[in-house]
């Protein structure tokens, strides 16, 4: 089932271009030297009811506004957006009851008060009845263990803490849809390893949707089956993270340590390096299997140890984000 | 409908009593208002005095009534103060793309946002314009009837709701213009001059503009007149409710700015 289809939709921003110094200023009273851009530039796709994807690009790709106005925040210039076939601009008040919004940058938690005072005042606004609103907190605090902070004002929280607080308060209404802007953006490993955790377990529980923005190539390959790579606004790539390195980069890499040196060539696979008795094989996947090329070599020559290199993510990452749509 | 207004009640309620515990985390911030902001009331005051005791009369009104005005006008001042603060600062709300989060909560935006920063410290505001106010009743021997004490009831709800509607607009204008605030400073000036004293002092086109321009003239002026029984009233109707009939026209108005100016919101970058 389509949770979320988005069709055409563009976004533009009035960019206002200053002239320097006093006299550009003077003159920017009268004239105004307006640009329109682009931030998102007709893009289309649909999302699947329990999918993790991964929207990334580069800084200023794109993607906070597509979130933003996948969530009713802004208006698209034009397009559609639906989420559960509702249109997060016209059914404002019903979407958002179903969709849940963590921007890693921004809390909406109360910084005067102890954090569970926050999670009080959504169970208000959202009138979440007290079982569910008691279940949903023991569940998180199994992943999360926010009762070792839940009385601290929020103020003093640590960053962690403060966006496991922020990860709750967005889930505490138990929504379809779960949007996170870089939610591990800043964190140390122990509080990104638990956030990965909890995003997986309420996938896996309740069937949460959700979209994840980040830098963090780390939270993509621990999650996301779906890649959505936006750039200057439009996308360029889209599908499993899989397939990318297929398409981008096929190749691996044999590191073969001998007892001596020696130089074995082999017609599928590429040498790329030979210092002293290790070798180092690039080949394709689709050409010959690390098996096949281990069992050829071995055969002219003993093999003391060997290691498989795949293609490193953040290089692939970093083509990917030179492609042009 | 009805459970509509019992779930904006109820919120209401949460709100302010949220409001409560986080002012009461800063407390000397509080103590240090309720002290010192009376102050300038107390001498905005002590002025009136002076001035009567040295002319005898202002605009054809005695030291009695004019107390009475005086203390209407900061009474209505500090319940506008204390609902529509936040309003001041709008702007900086919207150039730094604080909505975002009333956005994605299922609940009216302006009502989050007039309720969420709801300002405690505006009692030190209401607490002089209740002692003046009292005072002032005192001297014209203002009778305490109930239908006397509905009737300024009436009229601080209305005098509230246009003084909030004229800041609710002035900082809906930073929707356009995209710039922190407008017109703040000379609005509250203006509250002050018009409000405190009697509109009779002013010549007689500025009387016609603040009577049906920009209506502030109701806010104290006209309700004072018809409660104290100081004649001139040219339709038989009391003031208070045209007071309020114009708060609740303008409040509305303003919602209606609001959120117009809502659809050009454009957050911020994150």
């Amino acid at each position: 089932m389509k949770i979320i289809e988005v069709k055409h939709v563009v976004k533009e921003y009035k960019k206002v271009k200053k002239e320097k110094g006093l006299k550009g200023a003077i003159k920017n009273l009268f004239v105004q030297n307006v640009e329109y851009v682009r931030a998102v530039d007709d893009i289309s796709f649909d999302i699947e009811q329990g999918d993790i994807v991964a929207y990334i690009g580069p800084n200023g790709a794109g993607k906070s506004t597509t979130v933003k106005m996948l969530s009713g925040i802004l208006r698209p210039t034009s397009g559609d957006i639906l989420i559960d076939g509702l249109s997060p601009q016209k059914n404002r008040k019903q979407v958002v009851k179903n969709i849940g919004v963590v921007f890693g940058q921004r809390s909406q938690l109360n910084w005067d008060l102890r954090l569970g005072e926050s999670f009080e005042l959504l169970k208000r606004i959202y009138q979440i009845d007290d079982e569910l609103y008691q279940n949903n907190l023991a569940m998180f605090n199994d992943i999360l263990e926010i009762n070792k902070f839940i009385d601290t004002p929020v103020r003093q929280l640590s960053l962690g803490q403060r966006m496991r607080g922020d990860l709750v308060a967005a889930m505490l209404h138990s929504p379809k849809v779960l949007f996170l802007d870089e939610p591990t953006i800043g964190l140390d490993v122990e509080a990104k390893y638990a956030i990965r955790k909890f995003i997986k377990e309420i996938n896996e529980r309740n069937a949460t949707t959700i979209i994840l923005t980040t830098h963090d190539l780390g939270d993509i390959q621990e999650l996301c089956k779906r890649l959505i790579i936006i750039n200057e606004g439009k996308i360029i790539e889209d599908g499993s993270l899989n397939e990318l390195i297929d398409r981008i980069a096929p190749y691996r890499e044999l590191i073969i340590d001998f007892y001596s040196p020696v130089h074995i060539p082999h017609p599928k696979a590429e040498i790329v390096s030979m210092n002293e008795a290790r070798t180092v094989y690039k080949f394709k996947k689709d050409e010959i299997s690390a098996a096949q090329l281990i069992e050829d070599i071995s055969r002219l020559s003993p093999i003391k140890d060997i290691s498989l290199q795949e293609a490193k993510i953040d290089d692939i990452i970093r083509v990917a984000y030179k492609m042009k749509a | 409908m009805g459970r509509t207004i019992r779930y904006y009640f109820s919120m209401a309620i949460t709100f302010t009593r949220l409001s409560v515990q986080s002012g009461l985390e800063y407390p000397i911030n509080l103590i240090s208002w309720i002290l010192v902001n009376p102050i300038q009331f107390i001498l905005g005051f002590a002025t009136i005095k002076f001035v009567i005791e040295q002319f005898g009369s202002l605009g054809g009104w005695g030291y009695e009534s004019l107390a009475f005005l005086y203390g209407l006008a900061v009474l209505s001042h500090g319940f506008a103060v204390i609902l529509f603060i936040q309003t001041w600062y709008m702007g900086r709300h919207i150039i730094h793309g604080e909505y975002d989060t009333f956005i994605l909560r299922p609940m009216s935006v302006l009502f989050q946002f007039l309720f969420q920063y709801l300002n405690l410290i505006g009692i030190s505001d209401l607490i002089p314009g209740l002692i003046v106010f009292i005072y002032g009743c005192m001297k014209v021997q203002f009778t305490c009837s109930i239908a006397n004490i509905l009737l300024v009831i009436i009229t601080v709800i209305g005098g509230v709701l246009i003084r909030g509607s004229v800041w609710l607009f002035c900082g809906s204008l930073s929707f356009w213009t995209q710039s922190p605030t407008h017109f703040i400073d000379f609005t509250l000036e203006l509250f002050d001059r018009v409000t405190m004293y009697p509109l009779s002092i002013y010549p007689r086109a500025i009387q016609v503009f603040f009577t049906f321009i920009l209506p502030l003239g109701w806010i104290t002026f006209y309700p004072t007149k018809d409660l104290l029984g100081l004649g001139g009233s040219v339709i038989p109707i009391n003031m208070a409710f045209v007071t309020l009939g114009i708060g609740v026209l303008m409040f509305t108005l303003s919602c209606v700015f609001f959120n117009i100016g809502m659809r050009r919101y454009e957050s911020a970058g994150s």
